[in-house]
């Protein structure tokens, strides 16, 4: 069994390009591990150093409780799978899978039954003795998988393997990769910037940004319950919508103030633990699926209030379709069903659920939690 | 049983981890050396000599810029200077006229196009001596393009550059653009090729002429080719030694020296070190004037690409 | 769409203009082609026939004694046993020295490229200004370092300088062909267990193959050529065939025998013009490479 243990680990460039600081990751034995966030976070740096690809400035990373901070590549039992593939162009598909074994000296008996049941297990065993130029982009994709298979090594890498995929191959290899995961049990920690990706793949996610970790946890943790509106923007597809308001306070406590297009007031109040006074701005941020259409069986449940709201514009998906309209004059999108019909110009009486209302603190955005602070680490 | 034993497990890769770390630099390491020391220590070693006054042996006393003032008072010197200054301006320019000429028609979508590429460069692949041979007979005064002319009819025709000491620096031009002009040509050939083809469709869509595109689009456009082939044209122009060895050898009398021949003879022949390594100095003052504004345009616009 | 009388109108200056560019391209290669057919008419012609005859003239008689004379007889300074053997010369010395340059060229550029360091960058901007120099600032100590080594006016010697100046070039044309080389393929390899020689060999040099055929041809080229370096750092049998052709061109025993000079010049000039008509793809691209990236 594997366990990977980062602590502590930062890197400082010479010239002041992205920084990493006191990075502290635990990854489980046979965790699904996804890195995500924006081009630049420092994501690719993390692997790479993982990997042995770049030096560690600061901090240890441990495999199986060895140090292997500053282990070259070869010594660490670590295998990855690249966004170009990165497959060796002189070498048929047999030896790109086969190269690895064969600098590690098996027999050649052994190498040719660990080929042939990588190459069965991807489907690619007819393609064995092609050049990788030959190849689709996903034929490809699936030597740079069994390359890193064959090695059976401890940790398995992926970074961003599916970006340079068409959209329905990605769609087939991202559903391809979870069923090796899960055939296979193996320790793996992939990059991506693709969310969605991310949400549909990991066991649990680290969401970075700007070389720190905005949060660690199971994708529903993330997706519920993000940290700060970097993360619960980044996260989500169409993205949270985010509405500035202001603390109030009535006989029933705290509450903010929305209003719909005809001018009608809503009070959403706030929950009596989070850390808020009277006057303060706050963020509202409400995911597009918490307005809907009017459901009346839940009219009656807390905090669901009804408005009438002018429609600016439709994107139908199918299963749903995305609204835009205005709440307190800020664009807002809206996920409702199409038989509720919704269409441009026309005025729409929607359900807003705030009980899946999060509040965010504008300056620091960080989110309002209920006190005492009590952060998923 | 990696966990058994911790401490031996770790050790293998720990011994091999410097010398695999240490491999490239040390691989790296004899032959740069070798190349900087030949490089640099010897620029130095031939500018020190240039402030002694060595004669047949090198003489490591030093004696101040005198080579230098002699050298200027030199009448040879300041003649292959001329010489290589109108040289210079004329084999560049008329090369580039050339080679940019013959570059664009071979843009036409000509149909041998291959085979006529490969007549215009093949020069670039002969020695400057061997071009020095060959000149040195077709523009031979009495037996070479006199006699054709005379036999072709025109019996007043004269041709007598080659033993004239005011026309014999014009047959060193007509041989190294004869050399040279094809590189040029191949260089613009590659240039043109890597223009956006759209560039052109959109402005033959606004009306625009042919030559009218070649003037105000396409050429502009290749900017840093005409930089980079008078870069490589001036840096052959300086270094000029197996042409005029072969073609004139300098003469008559000294009328087509140049800096790189004044080097050699006074160096290797006329046992004058040390103002030949101040020759030698100047020559390499002549290289940096050119290369340091180019690579300093070139870096600048790279920063800012 | 078009108004069918201009169209008409329009196609004879259409013709004219390619009529005249294939007319100036057609004129061009014939000059561009003239000085080598008149040294092979030559190479061929009785030395009465050249004084008779004109630059264009074809022999009266086609005769090989300019070329035998040139091979094995002619005078080239002091010794009169043709160019025969200066020609071997020049392939003793350029056999080694392009494969050495070029060997270490390859090794230079990978590490270049692929491992860098801190300090890398610099190095290799150092090099490269080697590219330029003019040879003459260190043809003074080169010749001393050489007496010093022994080595002077030897075979040996010229290898060395040629290996030593050809690096600059040949670290240059591998480096930034490495440089274009995904470096993702390089990563792989590491993880894959492979050190620092089993990447080069096994992965980088089969992907060389381009290049490699464009620094031999350049180094082969600029070697064979060359004449500065000949001229400076050998002596008497042991000359490369450009210092023996100007010899030869130069000597003035008797009446000069312009068959002799060109059959020689053809000699001198025919390992490398050989070279180009067959790879002439890579020499244009050494060139061209060598020029802009420089």
């Amino acid at each position: 069994m594997t366990s990977l243990s980062i602590c502590n680990v930062g890197k400082q460039y010479h010239k002041g390009a992205t920084t990493l600081e006191n990075i502290n990751l635990e990854i489980r034995s046979g965790e699904f591990l996804i890195l995500v966030g924006p081009s630049g976070c420092g994501k690719s740096t993390l692997m790479n150093m993982i990997a042995g690809l770049e030096e560690v400035s600061s901090g240890q990373i441990l495999l199986n409780d060895h140090d292997i901070t500053h282990a070259p590549p070869a010594a660490r039992d670590i295998a990855m799978v690249f966004q170009s593939y990165a497959l060796y162009p002189n070498m048929s598909v047999y030896d790109n899978i086969a190269f690895g074994l064969q600098i590690r000296k098996w027999p050649k008996s052994d190498i040719e039954t660990e080929v042939q049941r990588v190459a069965k297990m991807l489907q690619i065993d007819h393609l064995l003795s092609r050049k990788p130029a030959q190849l689709s982009g996903g034929q490809q994709q699936r030597v740079a998988m069994g390359r890193a298979l064959a090695r059976r090594p401890k940790v398995y890498l992926f970074d961003e393997p599916l970006s340079n995929l068409d959209a329905k191959l990605r769609v087939e290899m991202r559903t391809e990769v979870k069923k090796l995961h899960q055939r296979l049990g193996t320790t793996i920690v992939y990059v991506t910037h693709d969310q969605i990706e991310a949400m549909t793949l990991a066991d649990r996610i680290a969401v970075m940004k700007d070389g720190v970790i905005q949060q660690l946890g199971t994708p529903q943790e993330i997706y519920q319950s993000p940290n700060n509106l970097f993360v619960a923007s980044f996260i989500g597809s169409p993205a949270m919508n985010f509405i500035p308001v202001t603390v109030e306070r009535n006989d029933q406590g705290l509450f903010v103030q929305l209003s719909d297009s005809g001018g009608q007031r809503l009070n959403v109040p706030l929950r009596a633990d989070l850390p808020a006074t009277v006057g303060q701005e706050l963020i509202l941020g409400l995911r597009p699926e918490a307005i809907t259409e009017v459901q009346p069986h839940r009219l009656s449940q807390a905090d669901t209030f009804q408005g009438q709201f002018m429609v600016e514009m439709t994107e139908p998906t199918g299963p749903d379709t995305l609204t835009l309209l205005r709440i307190n004059q800020r664009e807002v999108t809206a996920r409702i069903a199409p038989q509720a019909n919704p269409q441009a110009g026309h005025s729409l009486a929607l359900m807003l659920d705030a009980s899946q209302a999060l509040f965010f603190e504008p300056s620091s955005g960080e989110r309002l939690r209920a006190s005492p602070q009590q952060r998923i680490a | 049983m990696l966990l058994a034993h911790p401490q031996t497990a770790s050790r293998p890769w720990r011994w091999s981890l410097s010398l695999e770390r240490a491999l490239p630099k040390l691989v790296l390491a004899p032959s740069l050396l070798l190349a900087l020391v030949c490089i640099y220590g010897y620029m130095a070693w031939t500018g020190y000599i240039s402030f002694t006054s060595s004669s047949f042996l090198p003489n490591y006393e030093f004696t101040g810029a005198g080579q230098y003032l002699r050298l200027l008072e030199n009448d040879r010197w300041l003649v292959a200077c001329k010489n290589l200054a109108l040289f210079g301006v004329l084999f560049i320019g008329i090369s580039l006229l050339l080679g940019v000429f013959i570059a664009i028609l071979l843009d036409q979508q000509i149909r041998a196009e291959g085979a006529l590429r490969t007549i215009y460069l093949y020069p670039m692949a002969i020695s400057f001596i061997v071009t020095g041979t060959a000149w040195k007979w077709i523009l031979n005064p009495s037996l070479g393009l006199e006699k054709l002319a005379h036999d072709l009819g025109w019996s007043s025709f004269t041709f007598d550059w080659l033993t004239n000491p005011d026309k014999a620096i014009y047959t060193l031009i007509i041989a190294a653009v004869w050399q040279s002009s094809g590189f040029v040509m191949a260089m613009f050939l590659a240039g043109l090729r890597g223009i956006d083809a759209s560039i052109i469709k959109a402005a033959q869509l606004d009306g625009a002429s042919k030559p009218r595109i070649y003037l105000r689009i396409v050429l502009p456009c290749l900017r840093p080719v005409f930089f980079s082939a008078i870069m490589v044209l001036s840096h052959i122009a300086i270094k000029s030694f197996d042409l005029v060895t072969a073609l004139t050898a300098g003469g008559p009398g000294y009328s087509t020296d140049l800096p790189a021949l004044f080097m050699y003879a006074h160096a290797f022949t006329r046992g004058q070190i040390g103002l030949g390594a101040a020759s030698a100095m100047m020559m390499l003052a002549g290289v940096l004037a050119i290369l340091v504004p180019y690579l300093y345009s070139e870096l600048r616009g790279k920063r800012h690409a | 769409m078009r108004n069918p009388a201009l169209h008409h109108a329009k196609l004879p200056t259409v013709t004219l203009g390619r009529l005249f560019i294939y007319a100036s391209l057609i004129a061009m290669a014939a000059l561009y082609l003239m000085p080598l057919w008149v040294v092979l008419l030559t190479s061929f012609k009785t030395t009465a026939d050249i004084r008779t005859g004109n630059l264009l003239s074809l022999p009266d008689v086609w005769v090989l004694d300019g070329w035998l004379k040139a091979w094995s007889s002619a005078c080239t300074g002091v010794s009169c046993n043709g160019i025969s053997g200066y020609f071997i010369n020049s392939s003793v010395m350029v056999l080694p020295a392009v494969a050495i340059s070029t060997l270490l060229g390859a090794l230079n550029g990978y590490v270049l490229s692929m491992w860098r360091f801190k300090g890398s960058e610099l190095l290799f901007g150092l090099l490269l200004f080697g590219c330029f120099i003019p040879f003459q600032v260190i043809l003074l100590p080169m010749a001393q370092t050489l007496g010093w080594l022994g080595i002077a006016n030897t075979t040996a010697g010229l290898v060395l300088v040629h290996v030593i100046y050809g690096l600059c070039f040949t670290t240059l044309f591998f480096r930034n062909y490495y440089q274009a080389l995904p470096g993702e393929i390089i990563k792989a390899a590491r993880l894959d267990g492979a050190g620092f020689f089993t990447i080069f060999w096994r992965i980088v040099l089969p992907l060389s193959r381009p290049i490699i055929m464009v620094t031999v041809i350049w180094q082969f080229t600029a070697i064979w050529n060359d004449f500065l370096f000949g001229v400076v750092f050998s002596a008497g049998d042991n000359q490369p065939m450009t210092v023996a052709l100007n010899n030869l061109v130069n000597t003035t025993t008797g009446a000069k025998e312009y068959n002799v000079d060109m059959a020689a010049a053809v000699l001198a000039a025919l390992p490398t013009l050989l070279v180009y008509f067959v790879a002439g793809k890579y020499f244009v691209r050494g060139l061209t490479a060598g020029a802009i990236k420089g």
